[in-house]
């Protein structure tokens, strides 16, 4: 059996082990648990090694049991946590009915400098949506084992992040009632309707993507927490697991779904930025007048994405207990890719501004002084070297390359990148397209109030998801740690998927899916 | 008088003769005769529509073959008047010669195709007019930009449809997964995790399948229906835009500062009126000539000095009210007798 599975490795479709399946799973963890099961500590003090050498079903029974363990316990910080998130949004609420009210005037947006704040985070809150798309498709099509604990993550990062980022299109609406009428009277010709049509599109694949590889685990879920949890979280893990055994029929519409959405997701991705720096590059604005700006914004995303990522994965790794499967060695991976992309955003701001400034046309020099001289030089300065070069230098030396560095990488990354489309927002509206003053600008406390509102709702959404959803894709995590155990030890393999793929008839589940 | 000025012609005539003959023996040459021009036009032309104005080139009642013809029309600007080209052609075998022009303006006046060419020296022309029918508005289309032919509206329209479609077949995958999960025995479900029976419950994966379905058709529709211009694929219809009007008025340049004080003060009480028609904004709705814009009616046949009062302080239907602190009753009188003037051009005093 070891040699017919690791052969499918090399199908098209990825390879797909669903350890999930009731008939392995069910005896020894729902009725009475073996020793194994109740043994297993959920605080974090348990020994993680394991080694290669601990038995798979042993390893899987922790991995399941870390799992749930959020969904079981909820401590008092916890509940304070949602209490302080749930106090800012309703500040946000409140701040946003009297922008209702009042009209789009409580802002200090006007007619000359007319998106702020509203519309930095717009643009923020869908780059740091490419995180799932970068860690989960483009690692998932390469087969790279180590994404395995992240991905889960990664897919709810951008499935939050873009609903946020989307609502504050409608936020920046003095007539949000109106909003439909894009959809009735869209026109094409418009980069405002390139938009909608790009972000739909990107919301619809990123929730099938995030939902589709969660169905195992999902009904994971729905066996093992059958009669402990309440009847309505009860009907949802049922709805929600779409009536999974792993039947063969099953594993091919799976590994279908999952095949087709991360080859196609990561055109979407690309285009999304793309269109998003277009609603400002198709304008003739001094400052955003530029061919990059298409692989800036997407550079930018990915890069932003990556670091909203490892401080996610942070987090819930120190408060979970995760330290087993969340290593050093993703932090360093994660942390490898934030350094290539603070590189590649080098580059493509050197290209950029090498460009303009060597030819200064008409109003260039405005734009040049107040980014490197005048009004925003130090938050431009602060982006290019906080954001752009301290990453790569702390990604350079293999004292800093830790955990620690890495996030602290992550916290001024995605610090800076809020700057840098602040700064790209603003200034490219002061420049004066009439010999008339520049406008100025500085949030009011309304927009503030709302941004710290949009932030509390995306760590919201995360933070209750935790309690619902599998976060850590324990299939893809067994089937990694399978192949590699495998690499090892072939001769154990055999022995734990005789016992995985076995259907109720005695038959192996594998033989009916190579073609 | 009569019979001098006939015998004269007729002499000049003979003597014409004469003198014609004698270089069609000596020269031989085939242009000789006298060029006429004819010319076959509609009576009238719709704006927006392409015109064909035909003309005819004769010598002597031969056709002529070769001539280039011109198409113009006399208008002015600024005070200068002149004629305006608007096509040229050459005549075929027969003679014949078709022009096209476009019709933009609300009113044409003189129109002419003339003899060009080659024979340097003849003048021969032909003049008539055509007629703008009434309704002279038409919606603006651009003409700009660079039509690449196979990269239009259609080819957008079928990524996006082969995206969707993409995208609704993952999301199918989802209804396969809860379809085949009810095929399977109920045993393999362990007990208790059933709640609604032995039909188990997909609902959720259908719910997906269809809202990423319905968006996806959605989408496809929003763009598809994007209203006509750049090559679009519907048209315009049941898209309110607003119309280019064509005016069919000249105003002449009236100077600068319409805001100076002394523009309002002359002693012309109906040049005063018509300066405060520009300054105070009837303009923008009613037009130079107050013979109606997009916006505001035709108001030249002015009612009685109360009635029209009324109507400027109260405002009626869309139109603002004009208050006493705007616009003095002196004023109004002024513009009110400017009005019952034909409302003139202004003139600098």
């Amino acid at each position: 059996m070891g040699p017919l599975n690791r052969r499918r490795d090399r199908d098209p479709q990825p390879p797909l082990s669903f350890t999930t399946a009731p008939r392995t799973l069910l005896p020894s963890t729902v009725e009475g648990g073996g020793p194994e099961v109740g043994g297993v500590p959920v605080d974090g003090t348990a020994d993680t090694g394991g080694g290669l050498m601990e038995p798979m079903s042993r390893w899987r029974e922790r991995l399941q049991q870390r799992t749930l363990a959020p969904l079981l316990h909820t401590t008092r910080r916890y509940k304070v946590w949602v209490a302080f998130l749930l106090a800012v949004l309703v500040w946000a609420g409140y701040a946003y009915s009297q922008q209702l009210r009042h009209g789009l005037v409580v802002t200090a947006m006007r007619d000359r400098i007319s998106w702020g704040l509203y519309i930095s985070l717009f643009v923020f809150f869908i780059g740091i949506s490419h995180a799932g798309t970068l860690i989960s498709a483009i690692l998932r099509a390469s087969h790279a084992r180590w994404r395995a604990p992240v991905t889960r993550m990664a897919e709810f990062i951008t499935a939050v992040a873009l609903v946020t980022g989307a609502s504050f299109v409608v936020i920046d609406m003095g007539r949000p009632d109106r909003v439909f009428n894009v959809y009735l009277f869209g026109r094409w010709q418009s980069p405002i309707m390139w938009d909608v049509m790009a972000v739909t599109t990107y919301l619809t694949a990123s929730v099938l993507y995030l939902y589709t590889p969660m169905i195992p685990d999902l009904a994971f879920f729905r066996n093992q927490l059958a009669g402990k949890v309440g009847r309505i979280r009860q009907w949802f893990y049922e709805a929600a697991a779409l009536n999974w055994v792993g039947n063969e029929g099953q594993k091919k519409a799976l590994a279908r779904g999952i095949a087709v959405l991360m080859v196609i997701i990561i055109p979407i991705a690309v285009s999304v930025h793309t269109v998003v720096s277009w609603v400002f590059g198709m304008t003739l604005r001094v400052g955003w007048n530029t061919s990059i700006f298409g692989v800036l914004f997407v550079a930018g995303a990915i890069f932003s994405g990556v670091a909203t990522l490892v401080i996610v994965m942070a987090i819930l790794r120190k408060v979970y207990h995760w330290e087993e499967y969340i290593t050093e060695k993703h932090f360093r991976y994660l942390g490898y890719l934030l350094g290539a992309f603070a590189a590649i955003m080098i580059y493509v701001n050197i290209a950029e501004f090498m460009t303009a400034g060597f030819k200064l046309e008409e109003g260039e020099t405005f734009a040049f002084r107040q980014l490197f001289l005048e009004k925003f030089s130090h938050l431009f300065v602060f982006y290019l070297v906080a954001g752009l070069v301290v990453p790569v230098i702390l990604m350079l030396y293999r004292r800093t390359r830790t955990i620690a560095g890495v996030v602290t990488a992550a916290v001024l990354v995605d610090v800076a990148m809020f700057i840098e489309r602040y700064v790209i927002v603003v200034t490219g509206l002061r420049v004066p397209l009439m010999p008339y003053e520049p406008a100025n600008y500085f949030p009011s406390w309304v927009e503030w109030s709302i941004l710290a509102g949009g932030l509390a709702f995306f760590s919201l959404v995360i933070t209750i998801a935790v309690k619902v959803f599998p976060m850590l894709a324990v299939w893809e995590m067994v089937e990694a740690r399978e192949t590699e155990v495998g690499e090892d030890l072939g001769h154990q393999l055999v022995q734990t998927h005789s016992v995985d793929f076995e259907k109720p008839d005695g038959s192996t589940g594998l033989a009916g899916s190579t073609p | 008088m009569m019979t001098t000025i006939r015998s004269r012609s007729v002499c000049r005539g003979l003597m014409t003769l004469v003198v014609a003959a004698m270089i069609l023996v000596g020269a031989r040459t085939a242009w000789a005769g006298q060029i006429a021009v004819s010319v076959g036009a509609p009576g009238s032309a719709a704006v927006g529509s392409t015109v064909q104005v035909q003309a005819t080139v004769t010598s002597d009642g031969v056709p002529v073959a070769g001539a280039m013809v011109s198409l113009s029309y006399r208008t002015s600007l600024g005070g200068v008047s002149g004629p305006v080209e608007l096509d040229r052609a050459v005549t075929d075998a027969n003679g014949f010669a078709a022009l096209f022009y476009e019709q933009r303006a609300a009113n044409n006046g003189e129109m002419r195709v003339d003899y060009v060419g080659p024979e340097e020296g003849v003048t021969a022309g032909a003049t008539f007019t055509i007629a703008v029918q009434p309704g002279g508005v038409q919606q603006y289309r651009s003409v700009s930009g660079v039509a690449i032919p196979w990269l239009n509206a259609t080819v957008v329209i079928g990524l996006i449809t082969l995206l969707w479609s993409v995208i609704a077949f993952s999301a199918f995958q989802l209804v396969l997964i809860g379809r085949r999960g009810l095929a399977a025995s109920g045993d393999e479900m362990p007990r208790g995790t059933r709640l609604s029976g032995d039909q188990g419950s997909a609902w959720i994966g259908t719910a997906l399948a269809t809202a990423a379905l319905i968006t996806a058709t959605g989408m496809v529709i929003v763009f598809s229906r994007s209203p006509l211009t750049h090559g679009n694929l519907g048209d315009a219809e049941g898209y309110t835009r607003t119309p280019v009007d064509y005016l069919d008025s000249e105003y002449d340049f009236a100077g600068y500062g319409m805001e100076i004080p002394g523009v309002t003060d002359t002693a012309d009480p109906v040049n005063n009126g018509a300066a405060l028609w520009v300054r105070i904004g009837c303009v923008a709705c009613h037009g130079p000539r107050a013979t109606g814009g997009v916006i505001g009616p035709n108001v030249s046949d002015v009612e009685s000095l109360t009635d029209f009062s009324e109507d400027v302080r109260q405002g009626p239907g869309v139109m603002p009210a004009f208050e006493a602190s705007i616009l003095t009753d002196e004023q109004l009188a002024q513009i009110h007798a400017w009005l019952e003037a034909g409302a003139p051009p202004y003139h600098h005093p």
